[in-house]
């Protein structure tokens, strides 16, 4: 995609979009992120002081190297599945908002370096960030872009309004179902209805621990990669036949259960499938089945708990033992948030709803949601549930509205730049971007 | 302004007024956003459009048909998005009132599902400013995104729904 009519500037400005498990960064303009790296880094804690002096001691003999003492980071999908000791698998976001300020910076600086070969000081960045983030988060991240990165121009964008704004309508009502947590926001004339916003904790996580839940239930041991050393090919639900990797560090406990996620996502991502109507058991057991091969060889036709599993987003009787206060089913939270928004901007709301987000990949969830909000909304109003076609356009469409944006020659002129900045000091990303 | 930064030409504005107010020159227009700004792309006289009868008998069927008509080849077939306002004339029965003629402008935005991701965004990030220009109290706000939501019938019921009982 080129600057086109809209205007031939030849600026690449960046845009990056931090999501609570992956963080998208790329060059405005283009289609697709250039980068999906994880948002989880894996810590190594510094060796124990004894070793550390033993080490020097020992080195001091031969050379004057000198042995690190700080924790060492590692980030990106093949740096941060290795099995290493006291190495803990740690993320930076929390509520859809960044906590942790330091794994931050270093996947920053990570991006920059790593996956955009480019120098801040060279680009202007767009940031997206979550409905209901904090004033002080988005003035902590501008003091950021510009003190430390030296960024020249900054923008912060509301992940929901570039997602509305990239299905061509200026309001809807956006359900995001991530990783950590769905939300409902209300977007209506271009803005985020930020006191409508309706979010729970029920998510890809949790369908990762119903579907381990379901798994123990069956007595299906699920063994990370990192464990096994070699497989052999079993007949179905036959027990598995496979050696364990020898020698491998001691791992930790977070290490293990971030393994054992992955190999649950990917499982959950192959086999779960919701149902269109409210859960049919007969139904259900008429679904066809289908196979999946766990890491250790052991495979099995998965019948209907696949469409059991998933269906705790919609029923929260489906849970598993897991308190289910605080969470609210997707339908009625979408529900909620509409109800919560002024009467005359509903039908608005009801004839674009937007669904996005990773976890809304899983099969069927945009046709249950249709179902089930047509019974919760007012009959005359024209529901209109849509969703893009594509996984990528699904997992990525707060990134590529910023894309858009940013690339637009109209939008040059919107950036907060670093003169700005200079003069009005961090207060300024609250009058410039709403 | 506009999130994307893009302007409306001052013409616009003018434009609207003759649609709007006094005589009331023109039946609908058609904006389109080139070079960073929203433009008057085209303008059409009740003579050009050429429709006889009465406008409030059929509630604007015969002329709005022709503006979809018109919509779709400057479009290529919903390919492309536009703004566009259309001076909507109907009858409607009220509660205790008998039938009455309404007038009423609507404002389209027009983002097909058929257009780029980049051509909605541009449209849909930009229409606040056309909005704020033509004075949002005047206009009653439609989002299409394909031919069903741009029928007659459809926005036909919507405007009775709005002003049949107050």
């Amino acid at each position: 995609m080129s600057g086109g009519i809209y205007g031939g500037d030849d600026v690449s400005g960046l845009v990056f979009d931090a999501g609570s498990h992956t963080f998208r960064v790329g060059f405005a303009g283009e289609e697709y992120p250039k980068g999906d790296t994880p948002s989880f880094v894996a810590i190594q804690e510094p060796e124990p002081d004894e070793d550390v002096e033993m080490k020097e001691n020992a080195e001091k003999k031969t050379s004057n190297v000198h042995v690190k003492r700080d924790k060492n980071v590692f980030i990106g999908t093949t740096k941060i599945i290795v099995p290493r000791a006291r190495t803990n698998i740690q993320g930076f976001m929390k509520d859809g908002m960044i906590d942790d300020w330091d794994i931050f910076e270093n996947l920053v600086e990570y991006n920059y370096n790593n996956i955009l070969y480019s120098n801040p000081q060279e680009h202007p960045v767009l940031f997206t960030e979550s409905a209901w983030n904090e004033r002080s988060k988005r003035e902590r991240l501008t003091e950021l872009m510009f003190e430390k990165f030296q960024v020249p121009a900054f923008f912060l964008s509301k992940n929901a309004v570039l997602t509305t704004f990239s299905n061509g309508r200026t309001g809807g009502l956006i359900v995001d179902s991530g990783a950590t947590h769905t939300s409902v926001v209300p977007v209506h004339d271009g803005y985020a209805v930020t006191n409508a916003v309706v979010r729970s904790p029920l998510g890809g996580d949790l369908i990762t621990e119903q579907l381990d839940k379901m798994l123990a239930e069956q007595g299906i041991d699920v063994v990370p990669t990192y464990k096994i050393a070699s497989k052999e090919e079993v007949e179905e639900s036959q027990p598995p036949r496979w050696t364990p990797k020898k020698n491998l560090p001691a791992v930790t406990e977070s290490y293990d259960k971030f393994m054992r996620k992955q190999v649950l996502e990917d499982m959950s991502a192959s086999i779960l499938q919701l149902c269109d109507a409210t859960i049919d058991l007969e139904y259900a057991d008429k679904l066809p089945s289908t196979p999946y091969s766990l890491p250790n060889g052991f495979t099995k036709e998965f019948m209907a708990e696949r469409i059991k599993v998933p269906e705790c987003l919609f029923d929260l009787k489906y849970l598993k033992n897991t308190a289910s206060t605080g969470l609210m089913p997707v339908a009625q939270m979408a529900a909620a948030a509409a109800g919560m928004s002024d009467i005359d901007i509903r039908p608005s709301l009801y004839s674009a709803v937007t669904l996005t987000g990773g976890n809304s990949l899983i099969l069927g969830f945009a046709e249950r949601l249709n179902h089930e909000l047509a019974m919760k909304c007012p009959p005359t109003i024209k529901l209109r549930v849509s969703a893009a076609p594509t996984s990528t356009e699904r997992r990525f469409s707060a990134w590529i509205g910023g894309s858009i944006l940013a690339s637009l020659g109209s939008f040059q002129q919107m950036w907060i730049g670093k003169s700005e900045y200079e003069e009005t000091g961090r207060i300024i990303v609250d009058k410039k971007c709403p | 302004m506009s999130t994307s930064g893009v302007m409306v030409n001052p013409g616009v504005q003018s434009t609207f007024q003759k649609l709007s107010e006094g005589r009331k020159e023109y039946r609908y227009i058609i904006f389109k956003i080139e070079e960073r700004e929203v433009i008057v792309e085209a303008a059409v006289t009740p003579e050009e459009l050429g429709v006889t009868g009465d406008d409030y008998e059929d509630s604007s069927k015969a002329a709005f048909e022709k503006f979809v008509a018109d919509i779709k080849q400057r479009t290529a077939d919903l390919t492309d998005c536009r703004y566009a306002v259309f001076d909507f004339k109907f009858t409607c029965s009220r509660v205790g009132a008998g039938t009455s003629k309404m007038d009423k402008i609507v404002f389209l935005q027009i983002c097909p599902d058929g257009a780029t991701i980049k051509k909605k965004m541009v449209y849909a990030s930009s229409a606040s400013a056309i909005k704020a220009s033509l004075g949002t109290g005047k206009i009653l706000q439609f989002q299409i995104s394909d031919e069903s939501e741009m029928s007659h019938k459809e926005l036909l019921s919507k405007l009775t729904e709005k002003y049949a009982d107050n």
